[in-house]
Order: structure tokens, then C-alpha cells, then sequence
């Protein structure tokens, strides 16, 4: 019992700490995507998508330097659909995990504006399946990316957040020539062997961009409601290229501690 | 403020247009159809060499037939008889819209389904028949009044080939097993490795396969090998007889390339279908059809290929549809005299 109440003071006495030199918040959001796909690897057709998207998201902002940094994941689970056949929909499964850090750079307007500018670590998994697995094709990359971000002050209880990160040097694992071989074969029941198995590429192979745009009203101390934009892009070159837009809409609620 | 959510909305507006982020759509019409056909198949598949194919030849053939106002049965019967030229049954062509469907090289192996019953086989000559699976495409049983067991697969898929073990527990006292794999339309090789692992009397390298990886027929990535080797609590190495019809394909001729390694194996019945490779993920056409294709390339370790070839067995006999109709299985009846002649087991 002693070691409990040990351990659960020093979490609170933790708490009180970071309180004192950060502001921390976490938030939860649930929203639509919607993009455009064109994978050769999987079909020479276009594709629309459509699907719900959960996000979850740390941010510390320290008092003292003013710098940001950000932890989060998204998750979409949804189909794809092409306007040749319903036949040919296909489920498709996006999730990225984030961290990144902010170097707060510049404030002017009397601290209404603040530029940010950092580096960061994304994987980002896109997996779509047609009929059970009889087509498949995936894209995940794992690396580095450059960000940048504005906050913009509109009063105490307003103020709009616009952050862009584009990726620079990835982890691209896409499937092979014919789609599967001898490796994703004897790996089928081990998917991260398989989406781990990449090459190092940087903007010669994969590029994009992940824009987002967020508006937060502050309830109260604890509570922020947030509403954001992503609009997120990548593209791979090569003989099987692929072409994946989204857009993304959220609602969120944000609590501040 | 203004300006930036401007570029913000402008940004938006040319993101939404499908033409500029994706590219052109591809045009459905009977031309471009056969053009995304012809070529998708020229540069994946992966037996041009292995099955001597010259595809160019087909497109010589077909490509005049097509015009603007091929209709949809015309150019469905062009691609069924360019296909059906490669004589492999892990190529088809489809419609999901109408079910249609046309596999290449399918014929025999059709015909193979009515020359086997596994109702006659286990109400004639099994007794106890115990099905392994949730079906009775995997079970076993024993040969009525002689001591020889039974096994009966009917597919190489099921959720736990380690069952194999079980089933060679039950008829390790029976001095012969006939494994009957006629009508076996194929499924996971490392399935097949499995179960045939109880067999196993050591390891023997057995195949290798490459996967086309470029555009030229000729391109394909290292060469994988593959052996075969004992696996599970105890193998059966007495004498077996592996029972085939030219409706063993696939993953079930995988299954032979490991068993038929084991000296004490025998395989007697027909030819098996002669497609190895694992297929191609299913193509799309903007007329909403549907195709695949083999595209890899099982040699055996001397480099010969069996592909369009298969098993030949080493007793070769055919049941008819008259026999099945007649209530005989002629394949299962040789097997228990060759048991009897070979090894006067009975």
C-alpha cells in the first residue's frame, strides 16, 4: 500500500510540475475524409474515398520557450469506390502516428501571431483490399518530415491554429512489381514485416504534404471545442505510382491541463 | 487574414478537381479495354517462357477484331480466347456485374469434378469416415476390412494444418495410407507443406520459385527455395499412395512436389491440371471486368518446369463419369491392388 501511495504522490507531485512550466492539453476528434486515389499497383481506375476518422492528440506548450510539442494519431476506416462498377468498391484503412516539435520562431502583433517551425517523425499506413484480400495494395512510409506553424490569436477565446508538414526523407514500403511475391506471401499473417519492409527514399520517390487548419473557442480553462481542415497528399513515382488526396473535416474536444 | 484565406479556399477548389490531382480516366470502350488487357498480361505474367507463349502473336490475331463497336459478348469472347491460348486455369476473365466468367485451360479439369465422388468413396470403401474440418473436404477413415487408412483432402486451406497431426495418431497402426487429393482445387502451399511434413522422412530440396518483377517476359526477382521436411509430433513413413485427377491444381501440385520427394510415396490416378503459380491480385478494366493471372515460376531443382505439364503419376488410371455413375471408383480399387501387389499389404 505504502508503495502505492508512494508512487501516486510522486505522479501528482509530476503533475503539479509540468503544470507549472507547460501547458498541456489532449484532444479527441471524430470527423469524415474524403480523397481521390490512383494506385497502379492496384488499378489503373480512379477511386473516390470516403470514411470516418478518429484522431487523438498531446500537445505540451511550454510557458518559458514557447515551443510546442505534439503527439497524435489518426485512424480512418472506410471504402473506396470507383464510377465504373459497385462491384469493384474496396475497404481501405488509414492510420498515422505523429511527434513532432516546434520551434517557436517569431511573434508580432503584440503576440497575436506566432510562427513555429520544427522537424518531426510520422509513419503513415495506407491498406485497401478488394473481395477479401483477392486485391490488395498498400503504402506506408516511416520518417522525417519538416513543419511549420501559425497561430493566429483572434481574441481570448478564439484562435486559429494552420500547420503544414511535408515529408522528407521516408521508409516507402509499397508492394513489389506484381503486387505480391515469395515475401509478402510467407508474411501475409505478419502485416509489419511487411510494412516495414521499405527503402529509404526522399523526394525523388515520395512527396507530399499534410496541411491542417484548426479553429479552437476556449469554454473555459479546462475545456477547448475545436473544428479542423486536413487536407493531406503523397505521391510515390515509379512504374506503379500512386496518387492519394484526402480531405479531412473534424469536430473535437480538447481538454487543457 | 483575408489574403490567407483566400489561398486556403483556392487551394481547396483545385484540390477537389479529380482531373488535375489524378490524371486523365481511363476511357471505356472496346479499344482501350483490349489494350489494358493485352498489355497488363504482357507485362505480368509470368509463365511466356516456362509454357512457351508468344503472346505478341495473340495480339497479331486479336487486335484487328477490335473496334469501337465491338459489343461487350464479342470482346468477352475475344479475351476468353486469348486467354484460354495460355492453357493455364490461374488465368480468367470476369464479369461481376453478370457472373461470367471464363478460366483458361479449364476444360479437363471441369470434367475431372464428375469423374470423382466422395460420397461413393466413403459409402463403398471407408469405414468411420471422421471429418477434420468443418466440412468433409479434409477427413479421414480406414479402408472397410483391410488395414490401410484413409485421408481425404479436398483443399489445402483450412485454419489448422497441425490437425494432420492428429489424424496420423489414428492411423499409425494401419500398415499403408491411400491420401486421396482428386478434386482438390489448391489453397495455401505452406498448408500443403504442412500437412505433407507428416509424411517426411527428411529434408529434400524440392523447388524453387521466382516472381516476375519487370516488363520484359524474362524479368523475374531471386530465386526462393523451398524444401520439403518432417513437421508435427510423428511422421507416418510407411508406404503411401497419393491418388490425383487432373483436378489437383495448385497448391495441391505443391502438395505432390513435397510428398513425391518421400520414397515410400506412390502416386497413381491422372494427371494433375499443371498450374503452380500463385496467382496475380485480381486486375480491373474501366468496363468493370475483372481478370488474373499466374505470375511466378515453380522450377523443379533441375530447372525443368511443370507448369502445363503436372504430376504425371507413376500408375496412371482415370475413373469416367459411366464409372462414378456405376457406383465404381477404379482409381481407389487400383491403389488397394497395388498395396496388395507391391507391398501385400491388404
Amino acid at each position: 500500500m505504502a508503495k502505492y501511495t508512494c508512487i501516486i504522490s510522486i505522479l501528482f507531485l509530476f503533475v503539479i510540475e509540468l503544470k507549472a512550466q507547460n501547458e498541456n492539453t489532449i484532444g479527441l476528434s471524430f470527423g469524415v475524409n474524403n480523397g481521390l486515389l490512383k494506385d497502379l499497383n492496384f488499378s489503373r481506375l480512379h477511386y473516390k474515398e470516403s470514411g470516418h476518422l478518429f484522431s487523438l492528440q498531446f500537445l505540451r506548450y511550454s510557458i518559458k520557450r514557447k515551443d510546442i510539442i505534439e503527439i497524435g494519431m489518426d485512424f480512418c476506416s472506410g471504402k473506396i469506390k470507383t464510377d465504373v462498377s459497385t462491384f469493384l468498391t474496396a475497404n481501405s484503412i488509414y492510420g498515422k502516428i505523429r511527434a513532432s516539435y516546434y520551434l517557436h520562431i517569431r511573434a508580432f502583433k503584440s503576440n497575436k501571431w506566432n510562427i513555429y517551425a520544427g522537424a518531426g517523425y510520422a509513419t503513415n499506413l495506407l491498406y485497401f483490399e478488394w473481395d477479401d484480400n483477392e486485391a490488395f495494395s498498400y503504402l506506408a512510409t516511416h520518417g522525417l518530415t519538416l513543419n511549420f506553424k501559425v497561430n493566429y490569436i483572434i481574441n481570448k477565446r478564439n484562435q486559429i491554429i494552420s500547420t503544414i508538414s511535408v515529408p522528407f526523407l521516408q521508409v516507402l514500403a509499397r508492394p513489389p512489381y506484381n503486387g505480391r511475391n515469395e515475401f509478402i506471401i510467407e508474411n501475409e499473417n505478419s502485416p509489419a514485416k511487411i510494412f516495414l519492409d521499405g527503402k529509404l527514399v526522399t523526394f525523388n520517390h515520395y512527396y507530399g504534404f499534410s496541411w491542417t487548419t484548426k479553429y479552437i473557442f476556449n469554454v473555459s480553462k479546462l475545456i477547448d471545442l475545436s473544428v479542423n481542415y486536413n487536407l493531406n497528399l503523397q505521391k510515390t513515382t515509379g512504374v506503379n505510382k500512386l496518387i492519394h488526396l484526402q480531405h479531412q473535416v473534424q469536430a473535437g474536444i480538447n481538454i487543457n491541463f | 487574414m483575408k489574403k490567407l484565406l483566400y489561398i486556403a479556399l483556392i487551394l481547396i477548389i483545385f484540390s477537389s478537381c479529380e482531373k488535375v490531382i489524378l490524371g486523365d480516366e481511363e476511357t471505356n470502350n472496346p479499344i482501350n479495354n483490349y489494350n489494358l488487357f493485352w498489355n497488363d498480361i504482357d507485362q505480368h505474367y509470368g509463365l511466356f517462357t516456362a509454357r512457351d507463349r508468344n503472346w505478341d502473336s495473340i495480339n497479331i490475331v486479336f487486335e484487328p477484331q477490335v473496334t469501337a463497336s465491338t459489343t461487350d459478348a464479342q470482346l468477352f469472347a475475344i479475351f476468353s480466347q486469348m486467354i484460354e491460348y495460355l492453357d493455364d486455369s490461374h488465368t480468367y476473365i470476369g464479369n461481376p456485374a453478370t457472373n461470367q466468367y471464363y478460366v483458361s485451360g479449364n476444360t479437363l479439369n471441369v470434367q475431372a469434378i464428375d469423374e470423382f465422388s466422395l460420397v461413393l468413396v466413403k459409402s463403398k470403401y471407408i469405414d468411420n469416415y471422421t471429418n477434420v474440418a468443418d466440412n468433409d473436404e479434409f477427413g479421414y477413415g480406414k479402408i472397410i476390412n483391410k488395414n490401410i487408412g484413409y485421408i481425404y483432402l479436398g483443399k489445402m486451406d483450412d485454419n489448422d494444418p497441425t490437425k494432420i497431426d492428429h489424424v496420423i495418431a489414428s492411423l499409425k497402426t494401419q500398415k499403408a495410407i491411400i491420401l486421396d487429393i482428386r478434386n482438390n482445387g489448391g489453397g495455401d502451399d505452406a498448408f500443403a507443406g504442412r500437412i505433407a511434413g507428416a509424411f517426411a522422412d527428411g529434408e529434400h530440396f524440392i523447388y524453387t520459385v521466382q516472381t516476375r518483377n519487370g516488363q520484359k517476359h524474362t524479368d523475374f526477382d531471386a530465386i526462393s527455395k523451398h524444401f520439403a521436411k518432417p513437421q508435427g509430433t510423428e511422421q507416418f513413413l510407411k508406404p503411401v499412395i497419393v491418388l490425383t485427377d487432373r483436378y489437383t491444381i495448385s497448391a495441391g501440385e505443391v502438395f505432390l512436389l513435397h510428398m513425391k520427394s518421400f520414397p515410400q510415396v506412390t502416386q497413381i490416378g491422372d494427371t494433375t491440371a499443371g498450374d503452380f503459380s500463385t496467382t496475380s491480385n485480381n486486375r480491373f478494366l474501366p468496363n468493370g471486368w475483372t481478370f488474373q493471372y499466374s505470375i511466378q515460376m515453380f522450377l523443379l531443382p533441375n530447372g525443368q518446369s511443370l507448369d502445363g505439364t503436372g504430376h504425371i503419376p507413376q500408375v496412371y488410371i482415370k475413373n469416367t463419369q459411366a464409372d462414378i455413375s456405376s457406383q465404381n471408383d477404379k482409381v481407389i480399387e487400383k491403389a488397394i491392388d497395388y498395396l496388395w501387389l507391391t507391398y501385400g499389404i491388404q
